[in-house]
């Protein structure tokens, strides 16, 4: 086993969800072999929840923009342009709707961090909550929509959620009958 | 209205403003994601720097099909987005990154008082970021130059940054044209501090010396951190930044360079001094040259005995 020799701090990272506390438990940082020392970070996240949940969310939001364009119809030879036209618009619209994920809620967070409503750390946790709503809207709306697709695409975030909800309810009751 | 263009420019302050925004509000389940996608947006939009990173590469990865070169330069720019986003974290005041050593008896030296040395690196992952966790480890003071942002308003703006995120350990001095730049670094290395320099790209007015990269291939280095080291008679001490992963950099140190010939024989010691560098750099740009973040064009076809010789 490799030593943990010279970490300044080998605390676990922090784990935001309790997907990723119960399948991708964190590990405490190693020292490679090929290195000589290592200096962990104090407020360092959780590699595989960032990326499996980067992964999951960038790859559902393609998806979800995917549903939202006009695809189809019933208009005789205009089907063929509109569809290349959706193809062609399909990532631009995502890269589009990923920076208003982020611009819109971030500036409404910064401005109430200027006006001294919210300290940054609120504004953070306003920020997140924010986008999982504005996802949740969508996959709402995709449910509800006429389209089995798009309803399998929606049941996909919603039953996420549901699953992290349960979790965080099953690792309370857990942590409180220890 | 062209000066209001001008900041939407790659080089304008509009993307590092946004790229410190993002790096502020962005929720953690999506930046890699952003990171991703806006490193997909420079690639496409920047073609002279896709050209020339692929002309880079071609040089240093010789023999690849034009498809691999396509692939190797998106992945440069990726990285370069990964490095620029843990440099906003960090300057935003986030302790994210993980770094390790490697090398650390070479590092040694550095940390006893009083001993001069120029730390030589490269344009490689987080050499901007790993220089004030440097100095708080070795707990010296670390003298760092930075050629200045090409538009004023970044100038401006990144400076802002660096003031916001200063540590006591670290002093950035921007290399100005017309500036005393040189006499105040020598002046500095004599008393015994530590310069660092990146000496991996020549800009501006920033006087070079071409150096062998392999049979009929030469590179531009820049003279300067021999002449420094030659002057203050301290060593080389070369430090490459490498990120390994999701932040996480690896400080690679390698063996100091020390002329100890006649030091009146400038030309012998620059020489000297540069095949040492060439041939330590060509290996570590070989061998991480998916983060080797220079966008001009560096090589040539030529011979370089007959500059050498003169």
């Amino acid at each position: 086993m490799k030593t943990d020799r010279l970490i300044d701090d080998a605390s676990l990272p922090l784990v935001r969800t309790a997907l990723a506390r119960v399948f991708l438990p964190p590990k405490p940082p190693v020292t490679p072999e090929d290195a000589d020392q290592m200096v962990a970070a104090r407020d360092r996240l959780h590699e595989r929840e960032v990326m499996w949940g980067a992964a999951f969310c960038a790859g559902w939001s393609l998806i979800a923009v995917a549903c939202f364009l006009p695809w189809g119809g019933s208009h005789g030879w205009w089907m063929a342009p509109r569809l290349l036209l959706c193809l062609a618009a399909w990532l631009p619209v995502w890269l589009l709707v990923l920076q208003l994920l982020v611009v819109v809620p971030g500036a409404l967070c910064a401005l109430l961090v200027e006006r001294r409503i919210l300290i940054a750390a609120e504004a953070r946790l306003l920020m997140d909550s924010v986008v999982l709503l504005a996802l949740s809207v969508a996959a709402c709306v995709l449910v509800a929509s006429s389209c089995l697709a798009c309803q399998i695409v929606g049941d996909i975030w919603l039953f996420v959620l549901l699953l992290e909800g349960m979790l965080r309810v099953v690792l309370l009751v857990s942590k409180l009958l220890k | 209205m062209n000066s209001l263009l001008r900041r939407f420019n790659v080089y304008g302050d509009f993307w590092m403003r946004y790229l410190f925004f993002a790096a502020r509000w962005c929720p953690w389940f999506l930046e890699p994601a952003l990171t991703w996608a806006m490193g997909a947006v420079f690639f496409l939009a920047l073609k002279k720097t896709r050209f020339t990173v692929a002309a880079n590469l071609a040089v240093v990865r010789p023999g690849q099909t034009l498809w691999q070169y396509v692939k190797d330069t998106f992945c440069v720019i990726l990285n370069y987005g990964w490095t620029l986003a843990d440099m906003a974290h960090v300057r935003l005041g986030d302790e994210v990154i993980d770094w390790e050593v490697s090398g650390q008896r070479h590092l040694d030296g550095l940390a006893q008082a009083g001993a001069g040395a120029v730390i030589l690196t490269a344009h490689m992952g987080n050499y901007d970021v790993a220089a004030p966790m440097f100095a708080r480890r070795l707990k010296r003071r670390i003298h760092t130059v930075r050629v200045p942002d090409r538009h004023d308003e970044t100038q401006e703006f990144m400076k802002e940054r660096r003031v916001e995120n200063n540590s006591e350990w670290l002093t950035v001095h921007y290399n100005e044209p017309g500036g005393m730049l040189a006499v105040e670094l020598t002046r500095l290395l004599q008393e015994g501090e530590l310069v660092a320099i990146q000496g991996d790209r020549v800009l501006f007015d920033v006087s070079a010396r071409p150096a062998e990269f392999r049979d009929g291939i030469t590179w531009q280095l820049p003279r300067g951190p021999f002449l420094l080291a030659l002057v203050a008679r301290v060593p080389i001490v070369p430090v490459f930044i490498v990120r390994i992963g999701w932040r996480r950099y690896r400080a690679i140190a390698h063996e100091p360079f020390q002329w100890t010939g006649d030091p009146r024989d400038k030309n012998a010691a620059q020489n000297a001094a540069a095949r040492w560098w060439s041939a330590c750099l060509r290996k570590v740009v070989e061998q991480h040259w998916y983060q080797w973040f220079v966008f001009e064009r560096v090589f040539e076809r030529q011979s370089i005995h007959d500059d050498e010789e003169s």
